[in-house]
């Protein structure tokens, strides 16, 4: 609309390009994992950095899937995302809506229990025996429920939910809605963006579950792929071959390629989530923060 | 995890004490344990073949992509010939020491056996004192193949002087030269005998084109930040292995002459650009001979088959060989030893509750090193891995043994492998073989190896890592020998003193027994 200045145009100008050179220094090393997972390994080799592959091979992917491992791990990754983001979100709610209630009483102290979590957690072993003593070791839901609320996402929905006017609640509350029709049809529907922001930090949570599925998890039917991922990419770095000086245990490692398209294999799907859920993300989270 | 630098607790080398009684023993048998409570009336091979199986739970860790499958042929032979039937929880070996923490500190959910790696680690030895391990020492003699543990090797994995586990046999000195064949044949170089003929060597192939390809662009020799390389010339140089022992004093390595010696070759090799200078930071210098910029490399001799198939893709001329470990100044071959075990097996006893079943478990333990499970773990099933020509076995495919028995069993091969047949084998395998066997005679043991120093548990890491930036830095030439001397100084003051009056109070302790 307005003309620009020239000094207005070079910064512009300046700007674009460190955003450009920004946004490059984080896209390229995907496509470089991306590239190189079609890759022929010599190429690799030779070449160091690969964006533009001249010999297309897809060995990576043919020896990842030449076992079932990796389709029944991401089988169970996705069941663990599906129904780990749920559970969050049901019992994220289910928490955070009382505790926005100016009616609920005793929300104050609950608040201070739920902040101590944050600033002090059991650790790794008395949580250990925890889930032990449930009988939960060795099942899914040694994966589901020990995290299901998260405290810091619950303090940010609950200042969500403190936000909504009253008044909308005391029409809905006239019109007859009981708490729970008050929560499902004026709460929730208004808090959209916000659930969909905590699906996505919940759901990417879960899809990188690692340590707590080697920790209760013996039968290894039953882990996620990424227990697999960190395998093979610790064993092509030679690092979990003893020291040089022990046993002669030594695997011949998978290949930089094979690396390459385990990590494509295991990030791209949760990757695809984020373009579904951006337009509600900035929304979500900083709308939640402005009345901490 | 980063490649393990070096680990001074958990580092090889047989004891001075264990010394004297390795070569004793390394033609099989031997006294065993003959001390011990008598355990009368035990049965020697409780679990004959006709009663039913025994069940076993173990944990076990794996080094491949895939858990090994319990359901494969060799594994059901294994459970066959063992009469036993096995439970075992795979754990990747990326994950397995924090498993095994979690599992000892939690207890109440231990296996029978539970294969410890860092078995000097201080939570385990504090376990093992608490008693939540058993003692096997005296129980080993009633077993054919557990009496014939090597002593040497069982002083090894001691905790004051009291043995909780069984080791894995592995041997003790496994590191030598691989050398690249055709750059010396392009030079017209003879295989090195000698330390200056090896430094002749890795000049030549800096300087003089040894690939032909009119570039300035090779190395001699390929470095990385491990130290196993800087050992090997330490031990070359006639240095001790980590620690050394003299009229009751223990002294490590970098405060003795030998290894200042060392520092200064190899700072010279680097001003010479001998090997590549961003060795610091470089993590695997597989990488660099693959890349066919580098023409030796030091590390375990068993390498060569493994670890350097990217080399013969990109380069089908390439041709690398073992040549035997080199002579010293002194004119005598050195080579620094190991500890000859990866790994051991522990029995908690939450649960494994009583003696009987105690007897239970080690009676498997000792089957693995029966001729039938050591053939099978070694050559697999005869007319699927291997067939039987003159008497010897031949291995059928290679890449189908490794896959449906190597690196399915491997993880319980208790005993060393002599008892299996004999067999026809790749020559350049046969070559490193002998190579490694000949190791032995000219390994360097570690005087500390069976001690325990509180202090270095607590420390080391800090300790070692003192030394070795200084130790880093010399070798670029940031530091001379003063500023060297300013950092031995920083780790006698940083615990290393405490660490060496530690070493030589549990050093007379022991040697008292």
């Amino acid at each position: 609309m307005a003309r620009t200045s020239a000094g207005s145009r070079l910064f512009d100008t300046v700007n674009a390009g460190i955003l450009i050179i920004v946004a490059l220094v984080a896209i390229i090393p995907f496509l470089f994992v991306l590239s190189g997972s079609f890759t022929a390994s010599e190429e690799l080799l030779n070449r160091g950095v690969v964006l533009i592959p001249t010999k297309f091979s897809l060995d990576g992917y043919r020896y990842i899937f030449s076992a079932d491992t990796i389709l029944r791990s991401l089988g169970v990754t996705v069941f663990i995302t599906v129904a780990g983001t749920l559970i969050n979100l049901i019992f994220t709610t289910l928490t955070a809506y009382p505790l926005a209630r100016k009616e609920f009483w005793g929300r104050g102290p609950v608040m201070l229990l739920i902040l101590f979590t944050m600033l002090f957690s059991g650790g790794m072993i008395p949580t250990f025996l925890v889930v032990k003593s449930l009988g939960l070791l060795n099942s899914f839901w040694s994966l589901l429920i020990p995290n299901a609320i998260s405290a810091f996402n619950l303090i940010v929905l609950r200042s969500f939910f403190l936000q909504l006017p009253d008044g909308l609640e005391e029409s809905a509350k006239i019109d007859g809605c009981n708490d729970f029709q008050i929560l499902l049809r004026i709460a929730l529907p208004l808090s959209l963006p916000a659930l969909a922001t905590f699906a996505l930090f919940y759901a990417v949570g879960h899809w990188n579950t690692f340590f707590n599925a080697i920790l209760y998890i013996n039968d290894n039917t039953k882990w996620p792929i990424q227990v697999w991922l960190r395998q093979i990419v610790i064993l092509s770095q030679g690092g979990v071959g003893d020291s040089q000086n022990m046993g002669a245990d030594y695997v011949v490692p998978p290949g930089e390629v094979i690396k390459m398209a385990v990590i494509v294999v295991s990030t791209v799907p949760i990757l695809l989530v984020y373009p579904f859920l951006q337009k509600h993300f900035a929304k979500g989270v900083l709308l939640g923060s402005v009345k901490g | 995890m980063a490649v393990r630098e070096i680990r001074r607790k958990g580092l090889l080398a047989a004891g001075v004490l264990g010394l004297s009684l390795v070569t004793a023993c390394s033609g099989g048998g031997g006294g065993g344990s003959d001390s011990g409570p008598d355990t009368a009336g035990a049965p020697a091979n409780s679990g004959s073949s006709t009663s039913a199986p025994v069940e076993i739970t173990m944990m076990n860790q794996y080094l491949t992509a895939e858990p090994p499958k319990m359901d494969s042929e060799p594994m059901k032979l294994l459970q066959q010939y063992t009469n036993s039937k096995l439970n075992v929880t795979w754990v990747p070996s990326s994950s397995y020491s924090e498993k095994v923490t979690a599992s000892i500190a939690v207890a109440g959910d231990l296996p029978m056996l539970m294969l410890v790696k860092d078995d000097r680690n201080p939570a385990i030895i504090e376990a093992a004192r608490a008693g939540q391990f058993w003692e096997l020492g005296p129980y080993l003699k009633d077993y054919p193949n557990l009496k014939s543990l090597d002593p040497g090797r069982l002083s090894n994995i001691s905790i004051d002087g009291k043995v909780y586990g069984i080791y894995r046999w592995r041997p003790i000195a496994r590191n030598g030269i691989i050398i690249r064949k055709d750059w010396l044949d392009n030079l017209g170089l003879q295989e090195p005998k000698t330390l200056d003929e090896l430094l002749n060597v890795m000049k030549k192939f800096t300087t003089d084109d040894p690939d032909k390809d009119g570039k300035n662009d090779t190395f001699g020799i390929a470095f990385d930040s491990n130290s196993a390389q800087f050992n090997h010339f330490l031990s070359i140089m006639g240095g001790p292995n980590l620690w050394q022992y003299q009229d009751g004093k223990m002294t490590p390595d970098f405060m003795t002459k030998a290894y200042m010696d060392t520092l200064k070759l190899l700072h010279r090799m680097y001003v010479d650009k001998l090997f590549n200078s961003d060795f610091p930071v470089v993590k695997d210098r597989t990488t660099l001979i693959n890349q066919g910029k580098a023409g030796v490399y030091i590390g375990a001799y068993d390498d060569l088959n493994a670890r350097f198939t990217d080399l013969y893709k990109s380069n089908p001329n390439a041709k690398l060989d073992t040549v035997p470990n080199i002579s010293g100044p002194d004119g005598k071959i050195h080579v620094q030893g190991g500890t000859g075990y990866n790994s051991v097996f522990m029995i908690p006893k939450t649960s494994v509750k009583t003696e009987d079943q105690l007897r239970q478990v080690l009676s498997f333990i000792d089957k693995l090193g029966d001729q039938d499970v050591l053939n099978l773990m070694t050559w697999g099933i005869e007319g699927k891995h291997y067939k039987v020509e003159n008497g010897k076995a031949v291995r059928i495919d290679e890449q189908v043994y490794t896959d449906e028995v190597y690196n399915t069993l491997f993880q319980m091969m208790v005993f060393d492998g002599s008892k299996a047949m004999p067999g026809e084998i790749d020559p350049s395998v046969a070559k490193f073989n002998q190579l490694i066997k000949d190791n032995e005679q000219y390994a360097v043991p570690d005087p500390a190896q069976a001690l325990l120093s509180p202090t270095e548990m607590e420390k080391g890491t800090q300790l070692d890592q003192i030394i070795m930036d200084a130790r880093t830095k010399f070798i670029i030439g940031e530091i001379d020998e003063k500023g060297f001397q300013q950092a031995l100084d920083n780790w006698r003051k940083s615990g290393g003193d405490k660490v060496i009056a530690e070493y030589e109070q549990e050093y007379a302790k022991t040697a008292k027994q």
